[in-house]
């Protein structure tokens, strides 16, 4: 199991890396660039970092958040001003609650010991408990980062559309 | 074959080298950021394979808690640095502007 996630992991690092660095769109080298980051924290709780993977975490999703507000590319700004009426509701809904996941889950593992656990025993119980004695607190962090992803999406709209 | 610490020097090797190349051959500002955050990602991966592989120690978290802290305080002033560039003369690239 390890050392499949290491390879997967290896895998998208290095490809990645070199879209960075070979891509002729800037808005592609960003891109690349924030999925590298993504999977070497991955590969930081594989080595028993697990405190350093969140805190990682939390700074690529406030710089993702910078690059949206203070983007001055057309192509985010499209991204952002139109309302994709062709992409279905539930869609964008979805989209959103998948992320909001991402973010409770995240959340809850720094609260947990459990992670590292698991890797140490190569067991898949403790997975379980995220669904079973930290199921509250996921979804009411799962709750709040859906609130809080709708509002900036609203937020940011309204102010591109008025500039 | 089972991933040891030969593997991680390997990828980590391989991030710095792409983040030379980037940050050297590029123009745009932004690009070049990127490259210098990619080589200080390579050290970062390897104090913690270097630390975390087989055992727990502490004293690799410390300088990867340094390190990352270092990397942070550089990708926030880059940025800053890139967007009032951009601002005072409407333009992300740096060729040319040390030429004497």
């Amino acid at each position: 199991m390890f050392n499949l996630i290491f390879y997967i992991l290896s895998a998208v690092i290095i490809s990645s890396a070199f879209i960075t660095a070979f891509s002729g769109r800037i808005i592609n080298s960003v891109t690349s660039f924030i999925v590298l980051m993504a999977s070497v924290f991955g590969l930081f709780v594989l080595l028993n970092s697990e405190l350093f993977a969140l805190m990682g975490l939390l700074v690529l999703s406030v710089l993702l958040i910078l690059v949206l507000i203070f983007s001055n590319t057309k192509y985010v700004q499209d991204l952002i001003v139109n309302d994709h009426s062709d992409y279905p509701k539930g869609m964008q809904f979805a989209s959103i609650m998948v992320l909001s996941v991402l973010g409770g889950v995240s959340a809850s593992l720094s609260s947990s010991t459990r992670w590292h656990v698991t890797w140490v025993n190569y067991s898949v119980n403790s997975f379980f408990l995220l669904f079973t004695d930290y199921l509250p607190m996921v979804l009411m962090i799962v709750f709040v980062f859906s609130v809080l992803l709708t509002s900036l999406r609203y937020i940011l709209r309204k102010d591109m559309q008025a500039g | 074959m089972d991933a040891g610490i030969n593997h991680f020097v390997f990828i980590s090797a391989v991030v710095f080298v792409l983040g030379v190349y980037t940050a050297v051959t590029h123009k745009k500002l932004i690009r070049v950021l990127l490259g210098i955050v990619l080589m200080l990602m390579a050290p970062i991966i390897n104090f913690a394979a270097l630390s975390g592989i087989k055992t727990f120690n502490p004293e690799g978290q410390i300088i990867i808690f340094t390190i990352s802290g270092i990397c942070l305080v550089l990708l926030i002033t880059g940025s800053l640095l890139a967007l009032n560039y951009f601002k005072n003369s409407d333009s992300a690239e740096i060729e040319g502007e040390f030429d004497a």
